[in-house]
């Protein structure tokens, strides 16, 4: 089966610069939830799809994954690891920030059974088009890598909320199985299971699911997470090496086939 | 009456802001938002002779109140411009400053001469390493900067601005620029340096060193102009960390004719427009012009 093309996507609306509002920050676990008034933006993220946002005192925006979507509101997944994130899951509801958006070419229209393989909270850039597999017909396989019941709680409070079955992986065994997820995947694909396969995460992650999915012969997607500044197209921080020649992550991506990244 | 309007080296500028290279690409990226004719001029992002991919990621990273960037030149090679992006920028009304660089002094006349139907200006990027001067970027050597502008100077019939590094001895380097012919100055280019990853325990660009632009660096800046403007007559396009009318105003006392915005523009894709509304705002509410602020800040007391 051929992969479905990405170059649908191309057609996205044109991004511009947003004023949101935060409305919600919700600790789960080491992450967040933020719930953000985004009117004239929220509604028009394909999945995958992402946007820059503003951090108060901070010079750059921080490009991130939408995680859900509603009339005139939107979710966004934030773990604390820089100066910058660190400041934005300690906003108070009230703070408006501006956010570029809509950003990037997402995932295309999911055809039949999908299986996820995330760890952290870039499994936010997955749950819109878990929604949509689901509505399409298609079964959800969800491996998610958590070191421990904590770690989780992102992938619980979404998710599982949403009534997606979750496979839990620990590397000692602490939450769900031992190991990695994308054992999870190779169990799936080795019992003949028809599925496109979509990963976000570390980046050893997301190489070895690919690698899954080319050895199975299945499609397979990953959404890359690159350094950038612009998140445009205009800076060229967010290089990535493809098959194809280098591009950037931020308007041919972040979502790359797997067969196209040079890994 | 424009109170922004200025000359530059024989061009009518409708307003004194461009877009710095390096960070507007070939203004496509954001010609959806507004007309690229409504800025001074885009100054593309730097063009070589042959395609280079650039240095390794990450090629950014954020500091206090600036930016590290070390992109590597990362450019598709002056034919693959010249085919594309440069006439369809022309298209759009722009007026054009095309960035140039090269390994060679032969490598920068090739490019200036190729972009010049397309370019208002040429912008020489003299940061870059001379490879038959022990990779010394140019802009550290008065005589190979020389022998570079003189090369390109034969090549095109559009003015040359050299842009000058922080990084290097810039009153020498502009003195023997001047003998060399050329017709202005751009500075400044980023300050080079470093961020270090605790986590990694190494240097966080995968080039290990990177050059610092924004607000950081702008007192820098200003100075630079400021002393330039002291040992020369020949105009300058000044920038480093500019993002408001007032930061424009700053680089006009020091000296400059046009500033340039460039790391601003990523916090804020309107950043150009925008300076340049504040800057006829500012004019208007002290009913003054541009032009009367240029070098303002020499007189004495």
């Amino acid at each position: 089966m051929t992969p479905p093309s990405l170059e649908l996507a191309a057609e996205r609306p044109r991004w511009d610069d947003y004023e949101l509002t935060l409305l919600e920050s919700e600790p789960l676990g080491p992450h967040r939830r933020l719930r953000l008034a985004a009117a004239g933006l929220a509604g028009r993220f394909a999945p995958g799809q992402f946007l820059n946002l503003s951090v108060p005192g901070h010079l750059l925006r921080r490009p991130l994954a939408v995680a859900d979507q509603g009339s005139g509101w939107l979710e966004l997944f934030v773990t604390p690891f820089g100066p910058g994130t660190r400041k934005l899951v300690g906003l108070t509801p009230g703070v408006r920030l501006r956010a570029l958006g809509p950003l990037g070419n997402g995932f295309a229209e999911p055809a039949g059974d999908v299986a996820l393989v995330s760890a952290g909270a870039g499994v936010a850039a997955l749950l819109m088009l878990a929604e949509r597999a689901r509505a399409g017909g298609g079964s959800v396989y969800v491996f998610h890598g958590a070191p421990g019941a904590e770690d989780a709680e992102l992938v619980a409070a979404s998710y599982e909320a949403r009534g997606f079955a979750v496979s839990y992986y620990s590397e000692d065994g602490s939450h769900g199985r031992r190991g990695l997820p994308t054992e999870g995947l190779r169990e799936l694909l080795a019992a003949g299971t028809a599925v496109s396969v979509y990963s976000v995460g570390p980046y050893a992650l997301m190489r070895a699911a690919a690698r899954l999915a080319i050895e199975y012969g299945r499609p397979g997607y990953v959404s890359l997470d690159v350094h950038m500044a612009c998140g445009v197209g205009a800076c060229l921080s967010c290089a990535v090496m493809t098959r194809q020649g280098q591009k950037r992550a931020c308007v041919d991506g972040p979502v790359f086939e797997a067969r196209e990244v040079v890994w | 009456m424009n109170r922004l309007e200025v000359e530059f080296l024989g061009i009518t500028f409708p307003n004194p802001v461009v877009t710095a290279s390096g960070t507007f690409n070939f203004g496509r990226e954001y010609a959806h938002l507004y007309p690229l004719s409504r800025l001074g001029a885009i100054t593309t992002k730097g063009v070589s002779p042959r395609p280079l991919a650039g240095a390794p990621t990450p090629r950014i990273t954020e500091t206090p109140m600036g930016m590290l960037n070390a992109i590597g030149l990362e450019n598709k090679g002056v034919d693959a411009y010249v085919a594309g992006e440069l006439p369809w920028l022309k298209e759009q009304g722009a007026r054009v400053i095309v960035n140039v660089f090269g390994d060679t002094p032969a490598d920068f006349a090739l490019v200036a001469g190729k972009v010049s139907p397309y370019a208002d200006l040429i912008e020489v990027n003299l940061s870059c390493p001379n490879v038959h001067g022990g990779n010394l970027p140019f802009a550290h050597d008065p005589e190979a900067a020389a022998a570079v502008i003189r090369r390109v100077k034969d090549a095109t019939d559009r003015p040359v601005l050299a842009k000058l590094s922080p990084n290097g001895p810039i009153l020498p380097v502009a003195e023997a620029l001047e003998a060399a012919g050329v017709d202005g100055f751009s500075l400044i280019n980023t300050l080079l340096g470093m961020r270090m990853d605790l986590e990694r325990k190494r240097p966080v660009l995968g080039n290990r060193q990177g050059g610092l632009s924004g607000p950081a660096i702008k007192p820098v800046a200003v100075r630079l102009v400021y002393e330039l403007y002291r040992h020369t007559d020949r105009p300058i396009l000044g920038m480093g960390g500019v993002s408001s009318a007032e930061d424009a105003l700053e680089f006009a006392l020091a000296g400059a004719r046009l500033v340039a915005v460039g790391t601003a523009t990523f916090a804020d894709p309107y950043a150009p427009l925008r300076v340049a509304r504040e800057l006829e705002e500012y004019l208007e509410s002290r009913n003054e012009r541009w032009e009367d602020w240029i070098g303002a800040g020499h007189t004495p007391a």
